[in-house]
């Protein structure tokens, strides 16, 4: 085996960064046509982990230690000498004279081998599936699909899933594609099921599903390492969801399965937040309360951190919380996320960080109630006098951020106050303090 | 005239008194001395007494501040001032050598408060030292008080925002578990 590793011809790995489609789809093409040669060392892989990154010439780029990066430039741009650069307009010629370049640079560095050296895994390709997008899809799919084993430099790990079972193979003996892979091998309940519970109701042998244990929240099952839902549009979309939703879902369940995973959301095609689960921080292009509320479409990207990569973005970053706060209350249009349950109530398992979310008065009233009692977002809206839409919202979000724990409903249920909280031996202390502080 | 007295205890450093002066309408009453364990902490004063503050809800109903010096040596102040509270404000240094267990003996000496009233914990510096995080609160917190949900934030005492969402929660917390007391003690 180690022989045969040995022998194997080593592959390189081209990505983009802030390069326009129309580019990215070009050079995958072009990369794509070319690889039909035997012996064409060159894949187009589609996250920034690859051996050669294209980029705009605006692109502020740290590349990591066995990167190299080359310029795309306009046609009448000077070239900087000893820089790696490709010129528009991008022809195979021209491609192939980077990529020659490219590749003695990188066989020259010594840079380390592919089975050594950090990588990143595609789980689950953007599913652009509007008819609009039909021909990028069709792109973005058939360069994914050239993801072959052989470049996907990922040491086994100890007791994983053996790798057949989750190849990125595929395409040219018509197998499967990534995405198809993908959708077969998820034998745990993928976020279709919920959209289809979501939008019909109860979906059969939803009854097989494992049930929560304990005081833990519910989670349908484990995915096999993380679920991604793929691209989805707002309310025009098949889905029938709208574009955080799809978002929530997934983090719902890398939360859930505690995933070390780094996940990047792009959001209506211009802000772009990247979230690296291992430190529970996000870093986001645009702060959090520049962020639409109702994008048009969202798509969202994980990859599986191994221990020593290093973090996504430079750290602290921004806490995981307050984005997961902003997702899960503008998920599911103030409807309760499909992964609640009529008959559960919920509690604090511990406070969020207020300090951290951009929460109203209301948002912490309630949150006093689910700190002390079970509650469903019903009784919550009735207990605090504020609406049910409000409540629901409250209670996504927490529920997204894994800060509470789940009872299932009793027949009897606990007592609730009907009316605004007030305290019985300092009346109204709250209601004197806010008025004094104010916000 | 009622009273309302909320505490604000925590190791010497972790900001009492700047966060006491972040929300007194009064110009802060402090009892301070130059500070002879610099080791401890890198000040030129501390606290020895107390320190006061205090926000005027109307004419006669005050909710008063107190800062309870933070070296173990002053704790018969903790006594006298543990009687009159409502509830406390522990503060902790998140880059001191080991903040979760200051924060578990500060619960052992005050927890009586939680019973009584309320706690929230604010954490600063946490922009200095990003780590323990709040969940590593949340679980120490569990360990000396079960069964306890006590707030944690992150704060910087010298935001006078942060320092109200502190204070406002804790009384909302108060109120809340007043009130939910007051339904069952009718349903029982």
């Amino acid at each position: 085996m180690v022989f045969q590793a040995m022998l194997k011809p080593r592959k390189f790995t081209v990505g983009f960064a802030d390069l326009s489609p129309f580019y990215q789809a070009k050079i995958v093409t072009l990369v794509e046509s070319l690889s039909e040669d035997e012996g064409f060392p060159w894949i187009p892989l589609g996250t920034d982990g690859c051996d050669l990154l294209i980029a705009s010439t605006e692109a502020r780029i740290t590349p990591l230690d066995h990167q190299i990066v080359a310029r795309l430039i306009d046609e009448d741009d000077d070239e900087a000498p000893a820089s790696l650069t490709l010129r528009v307009p991008v022809t195979r010629l021209s491609l192939i004279e980077l990529l020659n370049r490219a590749e003695e640079k990188l066989s020259a560095s010594g840079t380390k081998t592919p089975e050594a050296r950090p990588y990143l895994q595609v789980k689950r390709l953007p599913r652009q599936d509007e008819a609009g997008d039909a021909a990028g899809a069709a792109t973005q799919k058939k360069a994914f699909t050239a993801l072959g084993g052989d470049m996907v430099a990922r040491p086994p790990a100890e007791g994983a899933v053996p790798e057949p079972a989750r190849g990125f193979a595929g395409g040219a003996d018509g197998s499967k594609t990534n995405w198809e892979r993908f959708e077969a091998y998820d034998s745990a309940p993928s976020p279709s099921t919920w959209r289809q519970r979501l939008t019909d109701g109860p979906v059969p042998g939803e009854g097989e599903l494992p049930q929560p244990v304990g005081g833990g929240q519910p989670f349908p099952a484990p995915s096999p390492e993380m679920a991604s839902p793929a691209a989805s549009r707002s309310s025009t979309g098949k889905s029938g969801l709208d574009a955080w939703s799809e978002v929530a879902m997934t983090l719902y369940s890398l939360m859930q399965n505690n995933a070390q995973a780094i996940a990047e959301i792009s959001i209506a095609g211009t802000e772009t937040v990247n979230i690296d689960f291992r430190f529970r921080a996000y870093q986001s292009t645009a702060a959090i309360e520049w962020l639409p509320s109702e994008p048009m479409f969202t798509s969202i990207r994980t990859v599986q951190a191994e221990p020593h990569w290093p973090p996504a973005f430079a750290l602290p970053g921004k806490p995981i919380d307050s984005f997961l706060w902003f997702v899960g209350a503008n998920a599911f249009r103030g409807g309760a996320a499909p992964w609640l349950k009529p008959e559960e109530r919920y509690r604090l398992q511990r406070w969020p960080n207020l300090t951290d979310i951009n929460h109203t008065m209301e948002d912490m009233r309630m949150t006093a109630l689910l700190g002390n009692t079970y509650m469903n977002a019903v009784e919550l809206s009735s207990a605090s006098g504020i609406k049910l839409e409000a409540a629901t919202r409250l209670v996504n979000a927490y529920s997204l951020m894994g800060l509470l724990q789940v009872a299932v409903q009793e027949t009897s249920p606990v007592p609730i106050p009907t009316a605004p909280a007030k305290s019985k031996s300092s009346p109204g202390l709250f209601s004197r303090l806010f008025k004094k502080l104010g916000r | 005239m009622a009273e309302h007295v909320i505490l604000f205890a925590g190791p010497m450093g972790a900001g009492k008194t700047t966060a006491i002066r972040s929300l007194s309408e009064i110009e802060v009453v402090s009892t301070e001395a130059e500070n002879t364990d610099r080791e401890t902490a890198d000040k030129d004063t501390t606290t020895v007494a107390l320190d006061y503050g205090e926000i005027s809800l109307d004419d006669e109903d005050k909710v008063r501040l107190y800062g309870v010096p933070g070296q173990k040596r002053f704790d018969f102040m903790w006594t006298i001032l543990k009687e009159r509270a409502m509830g406390l404000v522990l503060l902790i240094h998140n880059d001191a050598p080991d903040p979760i267990g200051q924060m578990c003996e500060f619960l052992e000496e005050f927890g009586e408060l939680h019973a009584k009233g309320g706690i929230v914990v604010g954490v600063t510096r946490s922009d200095v030292s990003h780590t323990p995080y709040l969940s590593d609160y949340a679980e120490g917190i569990q360990r000396v008080m079960p069964d306890c949900l006590i707030p944690v934030f992150t704060i910087d005492a010298r935001n006078t925002e942060h320092m109200r969402t502190c204070l406002l929660s804790l009384i909302l917390n108060i109120e809340s578990r007043a009130a939910l007391a007051e339904m069952q003690e009718h349903t029982a």
